[in-house]
């Protein structure tokens, strides 16, 4: 259970960020997991939007937006944290061979497996991975994507369909 | 593409995504709420100018994460220019050493075994070549052990006291949680079911792991699931059915999936079965069929592949992985006699036996295995290191671990040289294989209690961690961090 007692209060709090913590925090680090696809980061990224929510409260005018806020919060850190990742794995691609690096079997069995689904979202950009997980896992509806990703409707309606039709290519070439 | 074939790909994704997420619990998460007032509380006036959707913040990390962490020593490397990384597994290690390595991650000659509190273990350098493990006093009359996690370099750390007839059965791949097993109570011909505990090694605390009710008190196997541990995968023989049975648990033992029946599970009844063995990314388990083995989906229990057994073979059971997507088998030949090693490339490509053990051996029991033969194999820079059954030999002067030079080749013996102190050894078992080294229990044959030491197979000098010629007393049982386990 959060420890109450360490509860710190914005002076103009609307927003109970804590109780929206309590709520909201598992469900959001799932959502960031399908995103980054590792629990520590992706904990690590809801602790930042809740963070970033607690100082900025102030600033939010419908405190029934926070939730939204929060998704939106996550899906920026996670893309940001994957962008980090590609940046040193180019680069320790092209420095070193890490002696120590994750047994070569993983891909090929990931490839192979009944979770292959997982792993092909995984393989998607950025933009529709967002989209599906939004989509699929968070049950937004397009409007709400939309506003989540700051993109139209139609935007969210043809990169689904797009994501949905590489996702198809990416699960043959598993095959 | 219809309407139907596209509800069809919606559900599986929505299935897909639902299982991924879902594999995360509230207990798998560290951060609390007091942490986010803190961090708030401690920045106060001159909070970071972001916006609320966190599009710039600062660096701070709350947590390092292996991801974070490589990549702030990327960065650093990026400064500095043309400095060599080297020994990534230890990047949380502040000032790495040249080699990568620290004094307690390689076996060293010259540093004595020692023992040292529990708060002060490495975790940045805990991984392969350390291990868990019980031991206690030669003296007869005493009725504790200590469960240790011992560094390469023979550094022990205190975990807890628990009782002898406790072993260890699987370690987290970070040292951080042990499973063991402890002898169930009962009567030589009336026994219980095993017990099992968990341990928290950063605080020495233990919870114990409540199975089902119809366990059988044999073959029962405990392990935990991959890549992260979070949850365990059980495998037991029903009383009732007297048939197996495999389930997932949670780590408190509630059970989270029995997995339907799988056609043709062999009963876990062999010798030297591990068990449904994970695959590394734990997203699948092999299990020994009359047929050969089968890959198991790990979300559903689907039969992912069916491997058959290699021509003149009568069973096979898993053993490791090799890397590469190379799952080592052992199957046991016609009548039952001799079992050698094969692998099997896990895309079903052919099987190829990797030792030839000629020479009869006593006939095993029916579905009970081969009693003599290879049962278990690590790759290393001189061959492949090969146990043998009967681990224990008729005598002193039957070894039971040899070294194949190559695919189908037959094994010659393999005798460690050891120190004088710790004489002639029998028994030997190979846990793991990190580099050179190898990591080895063994007992001697003129002296009591068993030893568990690290192994240089290339300069053939021995390296005691725990047990004679370390701290005295006997190791009793042990599990080594291998990534192929």
């Amino acid at each position: 259970m959060p420890d109450r007692s360490e509860s710190v209060r914005h002076p103009d709090a609307r927003i109970d960020v804590e109780t929206l913590y309590a709520a909201h925090r598992l469900a959001l680090v799932r959502l960031a997991v399908l995103l980054v696809d590792d629990v520590a980061i992706a904990e690590d990224v809801v602790q930042d939007a809740f963070i970033a929510l607690h100082r900025g409260q102030s600033r939010i005018k419908d405190p029934g937006a926070a939730l939204g806020y929060l998704r939106v919060s996550v899906v920026n850190g996670a893309r940001s944290t994957l962008r980090r990742r590609r940046t040193v794995r180019s680069f320790l691609s092209r420095a070193i061979a890490p002696p120590d690096a994750a047994p070569a079997d993983r891909d090929l069995m990931r490839r192979e497996t009944g979770s292959a689904v997982f792993r092909a979202v995984q393989a998607l950009p950025d933009r529709q991975r967002e989209v599906l997980v939004l989509r699929y896992w968070s049950d937004l509806s397009q409007r709400q994507i939309a506003e989540a990703l700051g993109i139209s409707e139609g935007t969210v309606k043809s990169t689904a369909s797009r994501a949905l039709d590489k996702l198809e290519k990416i699960l043959e070439e598993y095959r | 593409m219809n309407n139907d074939d596209n509800e069809i790909r919606e559900q599986r994704l929505r299935r897909a995504l639902h299982a991924r997420a879902e594999e995360v619990t509230a207990r798998d998460l560290t951060h609390t709420w007091g942490d986010v007032a803190r961090e708030v509380a401690r920045s106060g006036e001159d909070a970071e100018p972001t916006d609320i959707f966190g599009r710039t913040r600062g660096s701070r990390r709350l947590r390092t994460s292996p991801v974070a962490t490589l990549a702030a020593l990327a960065a650093a490397v990026l400064v500095v220019g043309g400095v060599a990384v080297a020994g990534l597994r230890h990047v949380d290690t502040p000032a790495p050493p040249p080699a990568g390595r620290t004094v307690e991650s390689t076996p060293v000659a010259g540093v004595a075994p020692t023992e040292r509190p529990r708060a002060e273990i490495p975790w940045a350098t805990v991984g392969q070549g350390w291990t868990a493990a019980t031991w206690a006093a030669t003296d007869p009359a005493a009725t504790a052990a200590t469960l240790y996690l011992v560094s390469p370099s023979g550094v022990r750390y205190a975990v807890a006291q628990v009782s002898r007839s406790t072993t260890v059965v699987d370690v987290l791949p970070d040292g951080r949680r042990i499973l063991t097993s402890a002898r169930g109570a009962g009567t030589a011909t009336a026994p219980l079911p095993p017990s099992i505990s968990e341990w928290d090694v950063p605080t020495g605390t233990s919870h114990p792991v409540p199975l089902a009710s119809d366990v059988a008190p044999v073959s029962t196997s405990v392990r935990y699931t991959k890549p992260a541990g979070m949850a365990l995968l059980v495998e037991y023989v029903e009383v009732a059915t007297q048939r197996p049975v495999i389930e997932r648990r949670a780590l408190d033992g509630t059970l989270q999936l029995r997995y339907a029946a799988i056609p043709g599970l062999r009963a876990p009844l062999s010798v030297d079965r591990v068990g449904p063995l994970g695959t590394p990314d734990g997203l699948d388990f092999v299990v020994p069929t009359v047929s050969g083995m089968a890959l198991i989906g790990n979300a559903q229990g689907t039969l992912v592949r069916s491997y058959p057994l290699p021509q003149g073979t009568v069973t096979c059971s898993p053993v490791s992985w090799w890397s590469g997507g190379i799952l080592l088998a052992r199957c046991d030949g016609a009548g039952g006699t001799t079992s050698d090693l094969w692998t099997f490339p896990v895309s079903g490509a052919p099987a190829e036996r990797r030792s030839h053990l000629a020479g009869a051996g006593s006939a095993g029991s029916a579905g009970s295995g081969a009693e003599t033969g290879a049962a278990a194999g690590w790759p290393t820079p001189v061959g492949v290191l090969v146990l043998q059954r009967p681990v224990d030999g008729l005598d002193c002067t039957t070894a039971a671990v040899s070294l194949s030079a190559g695919p189908d080749s037959t094994p010659t013996p393999f005798t460690p040289a050891l120190p004088a102190a710790l004489g002639t050894a029998t028994g030997v078992v190979p846990l793991a294989v990190e580099g050179r080294f190898a990591f080895l229990t063994l007992r001697g044959c003129d002296r009591p209690g068993a030893s568990l030491l690290a192994y240089d197979l290339v300069a053939h000098a021995a390296y005691p961690l725990l047990g004679p010629g370390a701290n005295a007393g006997s190791v009793l049982s042990s599990v080594t961090l291998d990534a192929g386990r």
